[in-house]
């Protein structure tokens, strides 16, 4: 079974070290050098998209599409959303930003969230200040689009597919809640 | 974090766009150009003004940046330039240097070999232009 999953998120949520870590450095990526304030945080930044092909078992492949973070880029997340099982949003929890962050994507993916299913995986959380990311956490919760979101830490493969596998379950619960 | 666009130094600015005047001088049958960063910024233009310019911009970043990664997957190398044949007209995307790209614009009746000889002109007059953002003091370009 072929899975077409997209992942997105603000630009240093760890997108493209996370689809880098579960392809085990197998990704295709389209880095190139930051020319603006993206420079301040890493040297390069993804202009077309990351993809990797993860074998996942039981004859399950998963097909992992990372689009680039910013809005001026939007043309790919629309292209790459396209046939799309399932969304995982990160969010770098320890961002001023996350909460507006959360609501841009999840209002950029709003068809995608509505016909299929998402997680998010909140990253960056050892260096999040509590209150910064007990509120975060708090704001997904009680969040309209009711999304499941853990913790993860995007160097750790296994963080990485328990993310995975929770949107596969949500996946299930969904296609199960349409057959009802 | 909050997207911020990049202020570049006006002297590279006047640069490029004293290119991109050469270039319509050379070849009249471009309909526009626009030099930017390889990340989708743009540094200067010659685009009709009723296009959505920084659109262009990112999408040539997007399409070089894919060039390159399927030519690398592939064993073949660098890439030369993205060549885009419309009903409307031809796109050609090349990198300047490591920073930046042109992206020129023919009409459809525009000679391809035409379009991809004074695009290599003025990327070979740019090859060593840098820009610099003003605002957080990086530089990008060649090298």
């Amino acid at each position: 079974m072929e899975l077409k999953i997209v992942m997105t998120g603000p630009v240093g949520a760890g997108k493209t070290t996370a689809i880098n870590v579960l392809s085990e450095g197998r990704a295709v990526r389209t880095d190139v050098a930051a020319s603006d304030s993206v420079a301040l945080m890493k040297s390069s930044t993804t202009v077309a998209m990351d993809y990797a092909e993860i074998p996942l078992g039981d004859d399950q492949v998963l097909h992992l599409y990372g689009t680039p973070g910013q809005d001026r880029f939007d043309f790919m997340w629309e292209l790459l959303g396209r046939g799309a099982l399932g969304l995982i949003l990160l969010i770098d929890s320890s961002s001023p930003t996350a909460c507006e962050d959360f609501e841009r994507y999840t209002k950029a993916f709003a068809d995608l969230l509505t016909a299929r299913a998402g997680v998010v995986g909140l990253t960056r959380t050892d260096t999040a200040a509590p209150d910064d990311l007990g509120r975060c956490a708090a704001f997904i919760n009680s969040h309209s689009t009711r999304l499941p979101a853990i913790s993860v830490d995007a160097r750790d493969r296994d963080q990485l597919l328990l993310l995975v596998e929770l949107l596969l379950c949500q996946l299930e619960t969904r296609q199960e809640e349409q057959g009802a | 974090m909050k997207e911020r666009t990049p202020r570049f130094a006006d002297a590279a600015i006047a640069a490029a766009a004293a290119a991109l005047k050469r270039l319509k001088e050379d070849y009249p049958d471009f309909v526009g150009a626009v030099i930017s960063t390889s990340d989708g910024h743009i540094v200067a233009d010659i685009l009709p003004s009723d296009w959505r310019k920084s659109d262009v911009a990112a999408m040539a970043s997007a399409l070089a940046g894919l060039a390159e990664t399927i030519a690398s997957r592939t064993q073949m190398g660098g890439n030369a330039n993205v060549v885009i044949e419309n009903d409307g007209g031809k796109m050609i995307v090349r990198r300047v240097n490591e920073g930046l790209t042109l992206t020129t614009v023919g009409r459809t009746s525009s000679n391809l070999g035409m379009q991809l000889s004074v695009g290599r002109r003025c990327v070979d007059e740019l090859r060593d232009l840098k820009v610099h953002d003003i605002n957080n003091k990086q530089e990008v370009g060649n090298g």
